[in-house]
């Protein structure tokens, strides 16, 4: 591996090279279409896998490819506001590697998105996340290297928010969480509401506290921190947040800002690693998935990002995507070399923590993909999941093997 | 030597002698090779290495409170040495521990026909010794050792994991923030006194463009590696020091950068004590552009340009108070501390209050949380109005000033750590002309300006450890 390539292709795809590679694609996505818009999301929606050498220019092609084995994105997209919650969390560099490599979603992968849904005749593409100090969201980009002009240029409209406030918005949207576990709505940015479609674009990694962050984990950052974070407002939510969602979501110490819905039972277990899966699939009951991306290429193990001790770059090439998250996230665990079904503390779910809070801390985290089966999302039963494209025995890339937990 | 000579002299510290052996080997055990290259130090060969050079002023060996005899010899050494070095028109000065008697240095320094003296300066905020005080007067440079820290990333925390959380940047350690400081309250030349222990030549370069970058010298301290290479005209350290003579070099031929006024949007109010110093080395960190200010300017209209001033902790006067409250009605942003009885919302450290076109930050505390004070300051400004941004640069820190006519920007941007930073984005406001790139080791090139509704921004393909970006308006 290259060190560093990620970037230098991330700059060189320019609009031209963006469309022509995705036309490549047209026909095959046309054809498709039909067959998509007649599908209805069921429960163990197909998962699509696909070995890639790298990132580049033939990724718009391989992901057209993908999307043609779930169905193809006509329907789904055609004349639609189409927004992605991205995962680029944190800051921090692993040495020698770029965020997109490691532990954000690649910038030649968002372009790449983008490319393919203009092309499939997306009306808007709206890129979402939240940023902490509430710096623009094409300006977290273009710190990281980005080039932030191709992802716009790759479609027709390409739109950039920070989704950690109110933003431009004059109130926050309220979305209800059927059967709940912990919150029964959440109060988010208007980007999560004004959408057609809704798309989790995830890096494929693991999570120190949480044990993998896939496309439902991504949700975790959809609740703004001015409402959630730990200097969210009292009564009313912070406009100018700067903390994370440590005590809010992970430990339940303190309620988010009163304008906001309170947690059913605010005398439940606080421990984080019951608290943050349920919070998550609760956001993705509340905000539905209508598509799972989930980028494998580059990557890093052991942790979630540089800050957690042991993380390091890998390189297992691939991409999972599919239509429902549950399923989705199930494949891509199996890909991970772990078993989707582990229960609580087992598997990716027996967690490494490097900054546990104290050394007593427990080390289990809830599977949250066997908690949104419960609810109804999907099927976490990888028997019943149709995989089409690469077999999961021909895509592992064995992260279970390469964990190492330091000593206690 | 006039005090304005003072100025125009590039040092090097340049230990040598049987004392300086005898130093050493005090603390642990000197390796041959290298006691042997100290031993012979002094001799017209390490002239030489000066020859064509910047360095004009070397810093000898003087007295080290050891053995009399020892010393004696020393100063034999050095006094012959001085006159080989004076007829190639080269400054010779004693470098002194603080403990050492300055009056009896000096008198031995003159003596021997030495410049000047040198003295380790326990902390930048004090007095420097003066001349004046000396018996037989002669120029007094203080350096910089204790205050100033060898400039880099701070990479790996304890536990291995990169120095980084989901909610911060990596630690960098830098020094340009403490000479301009040290300029700002009169203090000329300013030597930074630390030594390193290199791991390649960056590491020389990093320490050299921190402080040229504001203004400063590092003194330039051969390792004991380099000291060894260069006795025994070793390649690949005589290839090591060109590298270092060239990046001098590049300062010296653009000493009139350090004419340059700082600029920023910020002014904040000078500051004595430790805590006024982490307050200007976090805000540098945030790259918040900034111009100190001494109590003057509150009331001779220093504030003109100014968006903000930073007054916190300052014990300021009812008047001066009443200048930053004008400052703020204008449509500026006043930070200051609260005065006794007032109060400030529970569960806040500060309070904005709005007043007539603009705000007054009010903190809790005298002394807040530099990590917190920092970071609120680049909040309450907010980052689209620093007029510099630099964007992917995590690693660089941009030092900003103006020329005197206000028609050129300076940006100088230091890479901290030991990999180039590649395609930096510098987002301006305003208008430009033109812009053209510097680096140490490079030519110079005009660069495209791109604007837009955001501002003027420019690409620098790669900041190995220096760039400067010269904009015309």
């Amino acid at each position: 591996m290259c060190k560093r390539s990620g970037k230098q292709k991330a700059s060189s795809i320019t609009r031209r090279e963006w469309l022509a590679a995705s036309g490549a694609g047209l026909a095959a996505l046309a054809g498709a279409s039909n067959a998509l818009g007649a599908s209805v999301a069921s429960p163990a929606d197909p998962v699509s896998i696909a070995k890639y050498p790298g990132y580049g220019k033939s990724l718009v092609e391989n992901l057209s490819r993908q999307f043609d084995q779930i169905g193809g994105l006509g329907k789904l997209m055609r004349g639609k506001t189409v927004t992605v919650k991205l995962n680029l969390t944190g800051s921090g560099r692993f040495p020698g590697y770029t965020e997109g490599q490691t532990y954000w979603v690649h910038p030649d992968m968002v372009g790449a998105c983008c490319a393919l849904f203009g092309k499939a005749g997306a009306k808007r593409i709206r890129l979402v996340e939240g940023t902490y100090e509430c710096e623009s969201l094409d300006d977290k980009m273009l710190d990281a290297g980005w080039d932030v002009k191709a992802i716009r240029n790759a479609a027709p409209l390409v739109e950039f928010v920070q989704t950690s406030t109110r933003g431009a918005a004059k109130r926050y949207s309220r979305l209800k969480v059927p059967r709940p576990y912990i919150f029964p709505a959440f109060d988010v940015n208007w980007a999560y509401e004004d959408t057609d479609v809704f798309v989790s674009l995830a890096k494929l990694k693991e999570h120190e506290e949480c044990g993998l962050t896939l496309s439902i984990k991504n949700m975790f950052g959809v609740p703004p921190i001015s409402t959630y974070g730990d200097d969210a407002g009292v009564d009313e939510p912070n406009e100018q947040p700067r903390k994370a969602r440590e005590q809010i979501m992970h430990y339940g110490s303190r309620p988010p800002s009163k304008s906001a819905p309170a947690e059913l039972d605010p005398k439940s277990e606080r421990y984080e690693g019951f608290r943050v899966p349920r919070i998550c699939v609760d956001m993705a009951m509340a905000r539905p998935i209508d598509l799972a991306i989930l980028d494998g290429i580059e990557t890093c193990t052991t942790g979630e990002g540089p800050w957690v001790a042991g993380a390091r770059h890998v390189q297992p090439g691939v991409v999972v995507l599919g239509r429902n998250p549950v399923t989705t996230d199930t494949v891509a665990a199996a890909v991970m070399g772990f078993d989707p079904r582990a229960g609580r503390g087992q598997g990716a779910f027996k967690v490494i923590k490097t900054h546990a809070e104290t050394p007593d801390d427990p080390r289990w985290a809830d599977n949250p993909m066997l908690l949104a089966e419960v609810r109804g999302l999907g099927t976490a039963d990888l028997s019943r999941i149709e995989v089409r494209g690469a077999p999961i025995a021909q895509a592992r890339f064995d992260f279970a093997a390469l964990r190492k937990p330091p000593a206690r | 030597m006039a005090a304005a000579d003072l100025t125009t002299l590039v040092p090097v510290r340049w230990h040598g002698g049987p004392l300086e052996v005898a130093r050493r080997a005090a603390v642990k055990p000197v390796p041959p090779e290298l006691a042997e290259a100290l031993r012979g130090w002094y001799q017209p060969w390490s002239l030489d290495l000066l020859r064509d050079t910047p360095f004009n002023c070397v810093l000898v060996t003087w007295s080290g409170g050891t053995d009399a005899g020892l010393e004696r010899e020393q100063q034999r050494i050095v006094r012959e040495y001085a006159v080989e070095a004076h007829k190639r028109g080269i400054s010779v000065m004693a470098l002194l521990p603080l403990t050492a008697s300055l009056d009896r240095a000096a008198s031995a320094a003159q003596n021997a026909g030495l410049d000047g003296l040198v003295v380790d300066d326990p902390s930048a905020g004090e007095t420097p010794p003066r001349a004046a005080k000396l018996t037989q007067p002669m120029p007094v440079i203080p350096l910089v050792s204790q205050t100033a820290t060898a400039p880099g990333i701070r990479l790996f925390s304890k536990d291995g994991a990169v120095q980084a959380t989901p909610t911060s940047e990596p630690w960098i350690d830098s020094d340009f923030w403490l000479v301009r400081s040290l300029r700002a309250c009169g203090r000329e030349p300013v030597w930074l006194g630390y030594t390193i222990q290199a791991s390649s030549t960056g590491d020389y370069l990093r320490a050299i463009a921190d402080a040229e970058a504001a203004g400063g010298h590092w003194v330039i301290a051969p390792d004991d590696r380099l000291i060894t290479g260069l006795a025994s005209r070793e390649p690949a350290a005589v290839l090591d020091w060109r590298r270092i003579v060239a990046a001098l070099r590049f300062f010296n031929d653009h000493a009139s950068w350090r004419q340059f006024l700082p600029a920023g949007p910020l002014g904040i109010l000078q500051q004595d004590g430790a805590m006024g110093q982490e307050n200007l080395n976090l805000v540098a960190r945030r790259k918040i552009p900034y111009r100190l200010l001494d109590r003057a300017a509150l009331s001779d209209g220093g504030l003109e340009g100014l968006q903000a001033v930073l007054a916190v902790g300052c014990a300021l006067t009812p008047t001066e108070r009443a200048a930053l409250r004008q400052f703020a009605e204008r449509g500026g942003l006043a930070i200051v501390s609260a005065v006794a009885g007032e109060s400030i919302p529970k569960g806040q450290d500060f309070e904005v209050r709005q007043i007539g076109k603009g705000r007054i930050a009010v903190y809790r505390d005298d002394e807040p949380d530099p990590e917190s004070l920092s970071k609120d300051v680049l909040h309450l400004l907010g980052r689209d109005n620093l007029g510099v941004r630099l964007f992917h640069a995590v690693t660089v820190l941009p030092v900003v000033s103006e020329s005197r006519d206000g028609r050129q920007l300076l940006i100088a941007m230091v890479n901290y750590a030991t990999e180039p930073a590649e395609a930096v984005i510098v987002r301006l406001a305003g208008d430009y002309r033109s812009a053209r790139l510097y680096g140490l080791d490079t030519i110079p090139v005009s660069l495209e300006l791109e604007r837009s509704e955001r501002g003027t921004q420019v690409k620098i393909p790669r900041v190995p450890v220096y760039a400067a970006l010269v904009l015309e308006k």
